[in-house]
């Protein structure tokens, strides 16, 4: 299943898309955890190390553009045991490495 | 030129063939929705505080959401320390046509493992926003597959 957390700034979303994406991933599930947050911060709460959370790639144009985007916006991706998650981002792409 | 939402929306469309789940943690406040970033998912979780202005948010949400056909619309209740405002936030649901699924209990294990910079869940498996979180997936689970077994 496809989910999106909304809420307001500081009203426990990302904290709560972060935890619901580790419970899945630990029921055996392969997971996709994205942070669309310009301000992304969702890598702590998946249990990144902080050492790594900013290590990551840009998403390959035509992975992240689907149909009928404008442009290829600079992008992220960590992972973590059983857990892939990306980051989508308005600045400029920060590099990144990509392991299970 | 950037368009962040394009992008989300482009991963969670592309993504789910490769993951059983895509779990997306949207930038705070509404834009997104207006945007149509979520126009792919199979279900919005609307984070509710029990206070008006997030109250009022979250009502503001749910309608744009059904306006773009988003399938499965949610609130979640989060950080409430007590019945009264685990009452609110119910009543609030009930007037304004939220289908309120979930409470999430205000945690320490939560600012506690922010500020150590680690998740809650390693910090404490067992603490209570951990388990109602554990719990969020299990109801998602059950309410989206009863709908496909509908089909």
């Amino acid at each position: 299943m496809r989910v999106a957390v909304s809420g307001k700034g500081g009203s426990g979303k990302t904290t709560i898309a972060g935890l619901l994406a580790r419970t899945l991933a630990r029921t055996g599930r392969r997971v996709l955890a994205i942070d669309a947050d310009p301000n992304p911060n969702l890598s702590i709460v998946l249990g990144l190390p902080r050492d790594h959370a900013f290590d990551l790639q840009p998403i390959p144009r035509d992975m992240a553009g689907g149909d009928g985007t404008r442009a290829a916006a600079p992008t992220s991706i960590s992972t973590s045991p059983s857990l892939k998650s990306s980051a989508a981002t308005a600045s400029p792409p920060p590099t990144t490495s990509r392991s299970w | 030129m950037c368009d962040p939402h394009a992008i989300a929306r482009g991963l969670i469309m592309r993504a789910h063939s490769e993951a059983d789940d895509v779990v997306t943690d949207m930038e705070a406040g509404l834009e997104h929705l207006s945007r149509g970033t979520v126009e792919y998912v199979d279900v919005l979780l609307i984070v509710l505080e029990p206070y008006y202005r997030s109250l009022e948010t979250g009502s503001r949400a749910q309608k744009l959401a059904a306006q773009l056909g988003v399938p499965r619309i949610y609130a979640v209740g989060s950080k409430v320390r007590t019945d009264a405002e685990r009452q609110a936030i119910a009543d609030f649901c009930a007037r304004h046509d939220l289908d309120l699924i979930a409470h999430i209990p205000y945690d320490e294990t939560v600012p506690k493992a922010d500020l150590l910079g680690i998740s809650p869940l390693d910090l404490n498996p067992q603490s209570l926003a951990v388990q109602a979180i554990q719990d969020l997936a299990q109801t998602l689970d059950h309410r989206v597959r009863a709908d496909h077994d509908g089909h």
